[in-house]
């Protein structure tokens, strides 16, 4: 289509430099950023490997796949199945939502390329989508100046974990398919923004949030009549229905393969302890806690108070979003990896750049920050320590 | 939008909502937990093979003959025996025909803590019923229940432990442990109802 749009152009007379510039110049520092970050995560991953042991042995691949990915890489190879592991009893390839490996399976297939390469161009592609995604909402949406978008994107480029974006995991899959859908609905095209949050709910669980965001927006946008006079207007009510419809098929499928439609908490509870607890027993047991489950329960509720500053800019849609999926991670198990769990709420990290925008200081003392524990965290994935999961 | 697509869209929203609302009572109502499941199944499998004779006490510690009776919800075994990690567990036992009814004593300690100074145990032998209340006086005291014989189907023994409710030690701050603890089961011992005991070939 891209192309097409080139040729037009081009028979037309109206490829220009200029033209080219001004319709293509805000990929540029999205561009700059992504690349400038993965490869710092990159050089971090050489100079943390060749100092590890067993290198020389070892494949590019195992050092690419560590963690979750070796399961999202069953599911995209050889499909669900109910073995569970050798050294983690209970626990089985169904803990994880389909969409993404199955995106990776049919890459993998359709080019003939290794599923493992096409984890990773799914992941980094997506996320390079998803910066762009940002940006034009901050812009369109939040009234934000450029210079502040461009900032919010740097800030989820170097925050802890954001290795997770680059690496055969579902969180950059998840931030195109929220952004996307969270676009559409603030655009009132909201076919797309339903099809956008139905494959958001097949890719996470937590993709079932995104009610919170539409609904809100509807009471917001068209009142509380909307609710009690639906016929009205019903196609605002076309994201609310089509976004549980991921996680219902993922359900089904559950059901007819094991007979358990819940396969998923199952396989959660089971092979990694995780159950619901009410986060008013969860968040002070986990503060009492030791080391990691102590430090990423007290970065949450710095991260939660990020969330209560959206209700001051009024951004009241991504304050039920952000609000509810930080309640859902303090409802589990703590574990270090509750981090990339809050990559998403890019909405929490526009507040922040908001907040640096005007303080070059603080804003150059940040990034050294996050850079640094970004690094800690990528060196710890590559050697595969539990915190960084 | 004209008014008439508006009641189809209208309409076509309401009949998926509906089908939402359908599948999800299937669900709840015909789900099962598939691991559960599983090890329960694998549990009357060994059972099936390992007989018990009564009268017999199984004890339930590393390398213990009897210890894959167990199904679900329990934790690893340890060497004083093995705790409940969930509020249900499954325990499979196998006798041969011919008892004319059995009295089963599980050897078990709940989980008492000061913020969590209560528990109620249900058991559950082949849909039978039993309740005990446990506090810290009698935290120890066996649960023991007479299975007669017309519950006795053809020497199975499916026996479900209910607990109100688990509780790890660091959260009611009783020890460092993160592990939820229901009861801790020592052994059980199955003895012949001596009142209604008939010769069995062995």
């Amino acid at each position: 289509m891209l192309f097409l749009r080139l040729r037009n152009n081009v028979r037309g007379g109206s490829l220009t430099l200029d033209s080219l510039r001004a319709r293509y110049s805000h990929w540029v520092p999205i561009v700059a950023m992504f690349a400038i970050s993965r490869l710092a995560l990159l050089l971090v991953a050489v100079f943390t490997l060749a100092d590890a042991p067993g290198v020389a042995a070892a494949t590019a691949g195992s050092f690419l796949c560590k963690f979750d990915c070796n399961w999202y890489m069953s599911i995209a190879e050889y499909g669900y199945s109910t073995a569970e592991s050798l050294n983690q009893p209970g626990a089985t390839n169904f803990a994880f939502y389909p969409l993404y490996p199955l995106l990776v399976g049919e890459l993998s297939r359709l080019l003939h390329m290794n599923p493992l390469a096409a984890a990773v161009a799914i992941s980094n592609f997506a996320f390079l989508l998803s910066l762009r995604y940002i940006q034009r909402y901050l812009v369109e949406f939040c009234g934000a100046p450029r210079s502040t978008a461009l900032l919010t994107l740097a800030l989820i480029c170097f925050l802890p974990q954001s290795l997770a974006f680059s690496v055969p995991y579902s969180e950059s899959l998840f931030l195109l398919l929220l952004v996307v859908a969270m676009y559409y609905v603030r655009r009132e095209q909201f076919l797309a923004a339903g099809v956008a949050a139905a494959l958001l709910s097949a890719t996470r669980a937590n993709g079932i949030f995104f009610l919170l965001f539409v609904l809100v927006w509807i009471w917001r946008h068209r009142g509380a009549f909307a609710f009690a006079l639906p016929w009205r207007t019903p196609e605002v009510f076309v994201p609310v229905v089509l976004a549980p419809l991921g996680l219902f098929l993922f359900w089904g499928y559950c059901f007819m393969a094991t007979g358990d439609a819940f396969a998923h908490p199952s396989s959660e509870l089971h092979g990694w302890g995780w159950q619901f607890t009410a986060p008013w027993e969860n968040v002070p047991v986990a503060i009492r806690s030791e080391g990691m489950p102590r430090i990423a329960m007290l970065v949450s509720i710095g991260v939660f108070s990020g969330t209560l500053l959206l209700l001051r800019q009024r951004m009241f849609e991504e304050f039920a979003l952000c609000a509810g999926c930080l309640v859902l991670v303090w409802s589990g198990g703590s574990t270090g990896s509750i981090f990339r769990y809050w990559l998403f709420a890019f909405p929490i990290w526009y507040v922040f750049a908001r907040f640096l925008q005007p303080r070059p200081v603080a804003t150059v003392f940040s990034f050294a920050v996050l850079s640094v524990v970004n690094g800690a965290f990528t060196c710890a994935w590559l050697l595969q320590k539990v915190f960084a999961i | 939008m004209p008014r008439i697509a508006r009641w189809v869209l209208l309409a076509a929203l309401v009949l998926l909502g509906a089908g939402y609302v359908f599948a999800f009572a299937i669900f709840v109502r015909d789900s099962e937990d598939f691991i559960a499941a599983r090890r329960n199944s694998a549990a009357e499998s060994f059972a099936a093979q390992h007989l018990v004779h009564p009268t017999a006490e199984l004890k339930f510690a590393p390398g213990a003959p009897f210890n894959g009776i167990l199904g679900a919800g329990w934790h690893n075994i340890e060497p004083h025996g093995v705790w409940s990690s969930a509020t249900d567990s499954s325990i499979a036992i196998r006798l041969p025909r011919g008892y004319a009814g059995v009295v089963l004593q599980l050897n078990a300690t709940a989980f008492i803590a000061p913020r969590a100074p209560h528990a109620i145990v249900t058991l559950t032998v082949n849909g039978h019923s039993q309740t005990w209340e446990r506090n810290g006086d009698n935290a120890g005291e066996p649960l023991q229940m007479r299975v007669p014989e017309d519950l006795l189907r053809a020497g199975r023994l499916d026996i479900h432990v209910h607990l109100s409710r688990v509780a790890s030690p660091f959260a009611t701050r009783a020890g460092r442990d993160h592990r939820p603890l229901g009861i801790l089961l020592s052994s059980i011992v199955i003895q012949a109802d001596a009142e209604k005991a008939v010769s069995v070939k062995r």
